[in-house]
């Protein structure tokens, strides 16, 4: 069951997929979000799992408070080797549960530029003899501050020169961060990013964010301490608008680093698949943080057609698991929804809020011995070899015990008790048989 | 697109007076210590002693060093508020500043780099990378000399990685 939980790319749709290694991160800002945002699904194949990122990202919502400023230079330099070219009428395919609004005039421009053809071959400059002192006194970290001049798609460009412009080039987190500082984009971790997010059945776990689902809920995505990312309401389909707020706990080894919920589903045989419809196990990514995030829907103002839903408690033990990668995206940071709180760094209060009520409420349940009960009632219940047919009234036979009682102990002293009535009863059958044969 | 020295430092009072500073092919040039100055491993120097009469600069030739000091100078006299000189002159002195040849560009850059002047070494680092703005792999190999050393592991990785870009 676990590995069937490995999501084939749907053959339909032949977006391309964006391949990513752990730890790279992607440039996001217009035209860039919109391939990302057809590309459905990163696959990664690691020792036969497949991991996947089944969600991602963005178009910059004119709703949402405009747009990232456009690209500067960004041609193709060399025609794309692979096949599947996009028409921009894939956009539209990609906003399913969205109605449909005409896209933003930057939205028009960027993409067809980038995606104009290969400009023709410019005729080759003959090699300059001293050239090669580029390579040879600039040292690698000039390198790679001469890098973070450009453009992801020169990066890109240089790094498949050679070994050195790789490292200092497309692996240095310093020129990403660059690219990130000269679009305005800030500090990512101090700006929601306004992203729209593909979800199919999977669950979508990223870091604290707050989303607006297709139906107008907002909804926030809170991180709590441990591996669990619950998303609630469950994502539907379709595209939602997700104000990212990264940093924090999903910090990982770089404070830029934006996560986005990528990791392989589990098919260890203890972890839970997500029957409470809002959950799945995933197995936690490598070395990168692990966060736990619980969702909550926000009610907005626009009318809803779906009733928020609540977290189906679970015992700790059949909690969801999942882990927040530093595979990161810089996004666009296209300014706050009205409706979406706006974080800020360390703003702790801002963060918490929400649900903060809910959390408090857990803790009680927690302090009281409600989970705890709940729990092993739900053990039990699982224990039992023949399952009754009313669960429920197992549950509260098994709850209604009065405190103090330890439940399976009296179970086996009744146990106990009835042997011995039974023994009890055989043989005094037997004595007054005997007695009768006596007389 | 290098930003000049947005913050040119104002003179300390101590930085009255000329220093010379030497190259390490022994060129000798005089310069007033407010200019020097703004190359922080100078003003560092001179701020730890103020009695020296000359600074040996062993990284540096006197080719660049005359480049770097010709670049401090304009800036020193440019970024005084009341100087009349408008942003887009500096940006169009930069500009001719920097064209010069490769092997004098990367001196620069080292230069830059080793007297610490965060301006400059902008400056040339955002002429280099317009070097190699809008090239494909290969031109920039030719035009850079770059012999390709990537495995094909790596060449594999980067292209894959790599692929969301070419769109």
């Amino acid at each position: 069951m676990a590995s069937k939980n490995c999501i084939k790319v749907p053959e339909k749709r032949k977006w391309p997929n964006i391949f990513l290694r752990e730890e790279r991160r992607v440039v996001l800002e217009n035209a860039w979000i919109r391939k990302a945002a057809r590309s459905e699904s990163i696959e990664v194949c690691d020792q036969g799992v497949v991991r996947y990122l089944r969600v991602i990202l963005a178009v910059p919502d004119p709703d949402l408070g405009g747009a990232p400023p456009p690209m500067q230079s960004c041609r193709p330099s060399e025609p794309p080797y692979w096949s599947n070219r996009q028409s921009s009428d894939e956009m539209g395919n990609l906003c399913g549960g969205v109605p449909k609004k005409p896209p933003p005039n930057h939205l028009h421009a960027t993409p067809l530029e980038i995606r104009r053809p290969a400009a023709p071959k410019k005729k080759l400059e003959p090699v300059d003899p001293q050239a090669h002192l580029l390579m040879e006194i600039i040292p690698d970290e000039i390198l790679s501050v001469i890098c973070g001049f450009l453009e992801p798609l020169d990066i890109a460009n240089i790094s498949r020169t050679c070994h050195k412009f790789l490292q200092t080039a497309w692996r240095s987190e310093y020129v990403w961060h660059q690219i990130a500082l000269r679009h305005e984009w800030g500090n990512p971790m101090e700006k929601p990013w306004i992203v729209v997010v593909k979800e199919s059945r999977h669950h979508f776990m990223a870091g604290p964010q707050v989303g607006i689902s297709p139906d107008g809920q907002s909804v926030s995505f809170l991180t709590n301490e441990s591996h669990t990312v619950l998303m609630d309401p469950p994502v539907q389909n379709g595209i939602w608008r997700a104000s990212f707020r990264f940093g924090g706990p999903v910090k990982a080894s770089v404070a830029t680093d934006i996560a986005i919920g990528w990791s392989s589903v589990s098919t260890l045989p203890g972890n839970y698949l997500g029957n409470d419809r809002t959950s799945i196990d995933w197995n936690a990514c490598t070395t990168t943080t692990t966060t736990t995030a619980t969702a909550t829907a926000i009610p907005t103002k626009r009318p809803q057609t779906r009733m928020p839903c609540t977290h189906t408690l679970m015992p700790p033990h059949a909690r969801t698991r999942a882990s927040i990668c530093s595979g990161a995206i810089y996004g666009s940071s296209a300014g706050a929804h009205p409706d979406v709180p706006h974080w800020a760094v360390g703003d702790e209060v801002a963060l918490e809020t929400p649900d903060s009520k809910k959390e408090e409420f857990r803790k009680y349940l927690e302090r009281s011995g409600v989970i705890d009960a709940l729990t092993k009632v739900l053990v039990a219940l699982y224990e039992e070899p023949e399952k009754p047919a009313n669960a429920l009234d197992f549950v509260r036979r098994y709850l209604t015990a009065p405190s103090g009682v330890d439940v399976e102990q009296v179970a086996a002293e009744n146990e106990e008790l009835k042997k011995r009535v039974e023994d009890l009863s055989a043989q005094l059958s037997d004595l007054t048989k005997r007695l009768s044969g006596e007389h | 697109m290098a930003t000049p020295a947005a913050a040119a430092a104002a003179p300390a009072p101590q930085l009255e007076g000329d220093i010379k500073l030497v190259s390490e092919d022994a060129h000798e040039f005089v310069t007033p210590k407010n200019v020097a100055a703004q190359c922080k491993m100078i003003k560092t120097m001179l701020e730890v002693s103020e009695e020296q009469e000359f600074i040996n600069l062993p990284n540096v030739k006197g080719k660049e060093l005359e480049k770097v000091i010709e670049y401090c100078r304009y800036h020193v006299q440019a970024d005084k508020p009341d100087s009349g000189v408008s942003d887009n002159d500096k940006k169009t002195w930069d500009e001719n500043f920097v064209k010069v040849d490769k092997e004098t560009l990367f001196n620069l850059i080292m230069a830059a780099n080793y007297l610490d002047v965060k301006s400059l070494l902008d400056l040339t680092c955002a002429t280099v990378a317009n070097m190699l703005k809008n090239k494909t792999p290969e031109e920039i190999r030719r035009e850079f000399n770059i012999k390709n050393d990537l495995t094909p592991e790596e060449e594999e990785e980067i292209k894959r990685e790599s692929a969301w870009l070419y769109q």
